[in-house]
């Protein structure tokens, strides 16, 4: 009985300890996948070990991982505003609405929406990464590295974001090798190897020497490994998946903008609503300074040859300055011929914002039609 | 030796010494596991027990506990009426699923209309479409003597792959998400929550709880609840008295599938306001449903307790996820332990467990 | 149409229908035993889990490469040897025979409902591997060996079939094998005989409840060796995530109904359930389809034919008594 009663009062003591954190701010994540995916939630998780390792014991973090895209993350999200956390992180466009919904119920707290567009209440902000300028150097590459003329392309679900990536990758890919053909699959998932992986397989069985993937797991460059053709790493370093498949990967970099955020809050200086959506390419400000959100990591040397290996940097160190935009409109048309709107009244290249971010048709060169 | 005997009377003694071994069942080994799995296990106990009152606002933790039960307990209801006639269904996740997609095409069928009127024709929708979904292994079981346990799951499957394909064709809204989703019903045709900030506490928790009361007297007092027992208990009495097995069959398909179906409706109504794939759109009530109806014992007010307590249980353990970073993976534990403790203590219920050795000594000592 | 397409569709027809071919090859001896075990999905996860685990502890050594950013080392170049595999793959079904024996426990020495215990011990498998399963982007696990290895292209457009792990081929065996044994064996017609009548069968004297552990624990057997495909060779590498069977178990059960308790049966149906599988991401693009085809239809198939089916053998009152064990699920009380 004693042991029972002695149990209950540490419990009982543990309660007054468990709200009295000693933190400053204490900042939650919502994953979509599991921190292993190795891609896309893996790259968020080592942003919030960089905040943990900034600010040390004035910041504690946590995560929920898994978290699917629906009611279920309204829960989630506001158990992590119920236990205190100051500033919560939503890491997948699908968190959008949800994001909403509990800001609004608690105005105190600070939220940051990943990929999204919506800002109904004053303390959320949103952020997203420039990534189609990594696509752009992987267009050059693979005009170069394919044999066939045939790219395959995994693709996650038909929106913006996906679209343009497609949209960048062909374009830089035709103007180097017009013969070039994109065949474009749809997963309808971010997260699913095994059928990542029968994409991949179907397009090779297709056709396919070099594979592309829009999707998080290391599965289809595993599958490139063992069928010897070329591949792209996605969301983190995936070469040690493919030492010989493997030629560039984009790798997605929170860091710097997860312990900016932090700091601003810290500091009292974050601010959210209307106009609070941050956009960073390889470059913080597309103009050559600071280290965005975007990084070319473990170019294969030895498989691109110097010659491309060297028109890549270059490629890399022009997007990076802002010399090079992803999207020029000399010569750009849509699939349907016509030209868009804005190389139409005379601008040099597509505006990132806003149009970039509604933009759902793909350009001319890509045979398939965009899902239903 | 160990001898098992049936019991020819089942007295409410018995029933109560079963209930509560399994409850020391599942309390021992689910306090044995947290203390395994867990980082800090005594916070982790004490804050799974009483969560509600840990948060900033009392409120939000209850009506997410309450949610869940409500979801759990009328579909669990529904499932216990089909179990108690020996009809194997086990397709409540399918049909709840067609409720939601049942209720969002009525909605569009009535030319989306943005006035309250709407809410209980979606109700109705959601219900019938819930209905049509069971009649399918009801129709297959009494015309072609298919078994229902079967088919009713592999349409579960079916139902999921629909919801993908509304989301993401005819349906799908005209500007594209990931997951690709339907559009968002107008607020004026949802179940408005009963209080602001609590998103989780609406309307849909009255007619659930009016729904699950009906029905529970429907089970305890009605003819049509004598017939299910009679079928329970002693088959061959119910074909004697002269009750009909394919009416029986089609009733409880038809009753239980309505109601899943109605809650799908309600899960469209209250908590999701769209129709998406199934992987954001399903949470597993229908599954747990069925742990739900054996956990009650398939008797209303079994089921009435054991749906709090897994809905208590989940808003407990996703609480000690994000305040403690523990596994949230102990609400599925508890759900197991506590269905294998009750499935297992079951047989002290039903039958007479004498150990003979034992007997002969204890005769033996003064 | 080229024969190399073909060949190649051929291997991941295989590749899919050969985990559901494992999983149904033991669930067919349990309900022909007359048990109704629901929880292949949960046996054949945690079977996945220990097989990745397992593996990466198996083959540390070969890990040579020194860690990459915090994670692992370099997984594409070290290799499994066969013999190694194998002892992963009999280590994962192992798994899959503890969990079942909590099955048995429950289902025989209990007398529990066999729906409600199969379905919880789904829930089981599935809550064990999310509870267990994290932490394995930190683990090292070499790809299993292939039979040509770096002959492949000698081989010409046969190169990928040969290739592909001797697990497909073992398995197909094991699925004949049972189906010969059932009624070619003295064993085989116990096990159906408790499966149509288990009273007559215990009046007879035969031992329903020590056949049934066994079929159970078969059952068990084949579940978890399947996950341990799931998780070393379906991608062709290493790879565990939560909820990787993504209802492979339910397809297996499927299986069971198209193929109307004949073994025979469930080798042609794992083909067509691997065809349907494979088939969608290849049709994708093809054009002139109706837009509900490959999203719907072509997944959904799995889950109609087997309804389909069903239905035509069960209007033939004579067939299904033929074929479908009459005690399944029933429970069995031994007078005393």
């Amino acid at each position: 009985m004693k042991r029972v009663l002695s149990l209950f009062t540490a419990a009982a003591l543990s309660l007054g300890f468990a709200t009295g954190a000693s933190a400053e701010l204490k900042v939650g994540f919502i994953y979509v996948g599991p921190v292993e995916d190795l891609g896309w939630t893996f790259r968020h998780d080592e942003g919030r070990k960089a905040i943990e390792k900034h600010f040390g014991n004035k910041v504690s973090t946590t995560f929920i991982e898994n978290v699917p895209e629906g009611p279920a993350a309204v829960d989630a999200i506001t158990d992590l505003a119920e236990t205190g956390h100051d500033l919560i992180f939503t890491t997948s466009f699908g968190f959008m609405n949800p994001t909403n919904t509990v800001a609004a119920n608690y105005p105190k707290v600070k939220f940051e929406h990943a990929t999204g567009f919506t800002r109904n209440t004053d303390n959320i902000a949103t952020f997203s990464a420039r990534f189609y300028e990594g696509r752009v150097i992987q267009g050059l590459i693979a005009s170069k590295m394919t044999k066939t003329n045939k790219i395959g392309y995994i693709a996650s679900f038909p929106i913006p974001e996906v679209i343009r990536g497609i949209n960048a990758f062909t374009l830089e890919a035709r103007k180097h090798n017009p013969n070039i053909e994109v065949d474009i699959r749809w997963v309808f998932s971010w997260f699913d190897p095994a059928k990542e992986a029968e994409a991949a397989t179907a397009l090779i069985d297709a056709g396919a020497d070099i594979i592309v993937q829009h999707t998080d797991s290391p599965a289809p460059v595993q599958v490139a490994e063992s069928r010897g053709v070329y591949a792209f790493g996605q969301a983190s370093d995936m070469s040690r998946f493919g030492p010989n498949a493997h030629l560039v990967s984009i790798v997605d970099n929170w860091d710097s903008y997860y312990i900016d955020r932090v700091q601003a809050a810290l500091d009292g200086t974050w601010s959210g609503g209307a106009t609070a959506d941050t956009w960073w390419g390889l470059s913080k400000d597309g103009k050559g300074n600071g280290i965005g959100m975007v990084e070319m990591a473990s170019y294969n040397e030895k498989v691109l040859g110097s010659a491309l290996y060297a028109e890549a940097k270059a490629l890399e160190t022009a997007l990076f300055k802002g010399d090079r935009h992803a999207f020029p409109c000399a010569g750009l048309k849509k699939q349907d011929g016509s030209i868009p709107e804005e190389c139409a009244s005379g601008a040099p290249h597509l505006v990132d914002f806003p149009t970039l971010v509604t933009k759902d048709w793909y350009i001319e060169g890509i045979t398939q039609s965009i899902p239903k | 030796m160990i001898q098992i005997t049936r019991r020819a009377d089942v007295t409410a003694v018995h029933s109560l010494l079963s209930v509560a071994i399994a409850a020391v069942l599942t309390i021992v080994i689910s306090t044995g596991v947290l203390f395994l799995t867990a980082k800090a296990p005594v916070d982790a106990l004490s804050q799974l027990l009483t969560y509600p009152y840990q948060g900033g606002t009392i409120m939000v933790q209850w009506s997410k506990a309450l949610n869940m039960a409500a979801y759990l307990g009328v579909m669990g209801l529904g499932l216990s009426i089909c179990y108690r006639a020996n009809v194997w269904n086990i397709g409540a996740e399918g049909q709840f699923a067609m409720g939601g997609i049942g209720a969002f095409g009525t909605w569009l069928l009535l030319g989306s209309p943005t006035a309250a009127w709407a809410i209980p024709c979606l109700l109705i929708g959601g219900a019938l479409a819930g209905l049509l979904w069971a009649s399918i292994p009801a129709l297959l079981k009494t015309r072609a003597n298919t078994n229902e346990l079967l088919t009713s799951l592999m349409l579960v499957y079916v139902a999921a792959q629909t919801l993908f394909f509304v989301s993401n064709g005819p349906w799908q809204a005209p500007v594209r998400y990931s997951p690709p989703q339907t559009i968002v019903l107008p607020e004026t045709v949802q179940l408005n929550a009963m209080l602001t900030g609590v998103p989780t506490f609406h309307a849909g928790l009255p007619i659930a709880l009016g729904l699950f009361v009906v029905i529970a007297l429907l089970v305890l007092y009605t003819p049509f609840g004598y017939r299910l027992k009679v079928t329970e208990t002693t088959p061959r009495a119910a074909r004697f008295a002269g009750y009909s097995p394919a009416a029986t069959v089609w009733a409880v398909f038809l009753l239980s599938g309505a109601l899943s179906g109605v809650m799908g409706a309600i899960y469209l109504l209250g908590d999701i306001g769209y129709v998406t794939e199934e992987s954001n759109f399903l949470r597993g009530f229908g599954f747990s449903a069925i742990v739900v109806a054996f956990l009650g014992r398939l008797h209303p007010v079994g089921i009435l307790f054991a749906a709090l307590l897994l809905g208590y249980v989940a808003g407990g353990a996703s609480w000690i996820q994000a305040n403690l970073r523990e596994d949230d993976s102990i609400a599925g534990f508890i759900e197991v332990i506590a269905l294998m403790s009750t499935l297992a203590s079951a047989l002290f219920l039903q039958y007479r467990v004498t150990w003979r050795g034992i007997i002969a000594q204890t005769q033996e000592s003064p | 149409m080229e024969w190399a397409y073909l060949v190649l569709t051929l291997v991941s027809v295989l590749n899919f229908a050969t985990p559901l071919l494992l999983a149904a090859t033991g669930e067919l001896v349990v309900e022909k035993s007359g048990v109704l075990n629901l929880g292949v999905e949960g046996m054949m996860i945690v079977g996945a889990m220990t097989a990745y685990f397992v593996g990466a502890h198996i083959d540390l050594e070969v890990c040579t490469v020194p860690h990459f950013s915090g994670v692992g080392c370099l997984v594409g170049t070290s290799s499994l040897p066969f013999e190694r595999f194998a002892m992963v793959v009999l280590t994962a079904g192992l798994a899959g025979v503890a969990l079942s024996l909590l099955f048995a426990l429950l289902v025989l020495g209990f007398r529990s409902n066999q729906v409600a215990t199969g379905l919880g011990l789904t829930l089981l498998g599935l809550t064990l591997t999310n509870a267990l399963g994290a932490g394995s982007g930190d683990l090292k696990v070499g790809r299993v060996e292939t039979v040509l290895g770096t002959t492949v292209n000698e081989w010409g457009i046969w190169g990928p079939l040969l290739n592909m792990n001797p697990m497909v081929w073992l398995t197909i065996g094991l699925c004949f094998a049972v189906g010969w044994a059932l009624t070619h064996t003295r064993l085989g017609l116990i096990i159906r005989a408790i499966g149509e009548n288990h009273d007559s069968a215990h009046t007879l004297g035969l031992p329903v409840v020590w056949i049934r552990l066994g079929a159970i624990s078969f059952g068990g057997l084949c579940a978890g060796m399947a996950g341990a495909y799931l998780s070393m060779i379906q991608i062709g590498a290493p790879l565990w995530k939560e909820g990787i069977t993504a209802g492979a178990g339910w397809l297996a059960l499927a299986l069971i109904l198209f193929a109307t308790w004949r073994a025979e049966r469930v080798v042609f149906g794992a083909l067509i359930f691997g065809f349907t599988l494979a088939l969608e991401l290849r049709l994708q693009t093809l054009p002139g389809l109706p837009s509900w085809f490959v999203p719907w239809l072509l997944p959904s198939l799995p889950y109609l034919i087997p309804i389909v089916v069903l239905t035509l053998i069960s209007l033939d009152a004579r067939a299904i008594r033929r074929n479908a064990p009459a005690s399944l699920g029933k429970l069995f009380e031994p007078g005393s």
